[in-house]
């Protein structure tokens, strides 16, 4: 092929430098050649201008990225607790006002069953609200 | 503190791949940008590795993503080829008699021909191509990086080869072709 075996060929090849207008004939003619050819400028490493200091500027840059997040996340965390606070506190006042005014409006009710079944819901009110309050968001048990 | 120094030995130990891999896969000298971009994306991760897979997998799959955002951006821009393409303009070098005439492509030259086929592959052939030969990544750390069959890993690889090589054919003739007038 053009007077230039596929040994002489792939030792041109794996040479590295140029290629001689015969070289690439017989490269573009002869199948396993320019196979060969294209698995070694695949395998060649581009050289890569890495800076000296590269490492140390990206370490240097990102701390201030994640104080940031961190501090964001504590943020909306901090929100949603002073407005669930406010929730609980509610509740419970609603709760509280409920039971005065059904005892002061007739004190024989809290004997009947209706009575029992709401001494019933409100403590089970309590209980839940001592549970949520026990209980923290899993975002904020993160980090 | 330490987590910093730490942070910094993992970018050391990585950058090089980083580097090379956007080269390729972008065709750009100049990737430092890119590479900083690669870096940031895996310390914001980091919270959410819980290393189920390697750590290399990983930033194997975040510089592939960066190198196909480069290629959408610079699709977008349309930038006019003959400015920053290093393929372009070939066959005048070459016709105009430059260099050394038996020397039909030099090293460099052969070598742009390639990246500039490379990229005209689509992104899961130009990805397992690098993964593959640049870095010898094994079919299964490639199929695991890209979320891919083992199958189509080797479909990509053996498809992505052939048509590069198509395309390079075509290259090799076109110049030759003006060489001779």
């Amino acid at each position: 092929m053009q007077g230039l075996s596929c040994e002489q060929l792939r030792s041109a090849v794996a040479r590295g430098g140029a290629l001689t207008a015969a070289e690439w004939a017989h490269v573009e003619a002869c199948e396993a050649c320019l196979d060969a050819w294209v698995c070694y400028g695949l395998e060649s490493k581009p050289e890569a201008k890495i800076p000296v200091d590269f490492a140390a500027r990206v370490a240097a840059a990102v701390p201030g990225k994640r104080e940031t997040a961190r501090g964001l996340r504590q943020e909306n965390t901090e929100v949603r607790s002073h407005g669930r606070q406010w929730g609980l506190l509610t509740a419970m006042a609603l709760v509280a006002v409920g039971l005065v005014a059904m005892t002061f409006a007739d004190p024989m009710v809290l004997n009947t069953r209706i009575g029992l079944v709401l001494i019933g819901i409100a403590a089970s009110e309590i209980a839940g609200i001592a549970l949520w309050l026990g209980m923290t968001h899993p975002s904020e048990g993160r980090n | 503190m330490s987590t910093q120094i730490q942070f910094e030995e993992v970018v050391r130990e990585h950058q090089g791949f980083v580097f090379r891999t956007l080269a390729r896969l972008t065709g750009a000298s100049d990737v430092e940008d890119l590479a900083q971009e690669v870096f940031l994306r895996l310390y914001r991760g980091l919270d959410d590795f819980r290393g189920e897979a390697k750590l290399t997998t990983w930033l194997y799959r975040i510089t592939l993503n960066v190198a196909q955002d480069e290629w959408k951006r610079r699709k977008k821009e349309q930038v006019n080829t003959s400015f920053d393409d290093p393929d372009a303009g070939w066959a005048e070098r070459i016709s105009g008699g430059e260099g050394d005439a038996e020397q039909i492509l030099s090293r460099s030259e052969s070598m742009a021909a390639l990246n500039r086929a490379l990229g005209e592959l689509n992104d899961a052939e130009r990805a397992v191509l690098v993964l593959f030969h640049q870095e010898e990544c094994t079919y299964e750390q490639i199929a695991l990086t890209l979320s891919l069959p083992l199958n189509t890993v080797r479909t990509h690889l053996h498809r992505g080869r052939r048509k590069l090589k198509e395309r390079l054919k075509e290259r090799l003739g076109e110049r030759r072709a003006v060489c001779r007038a």
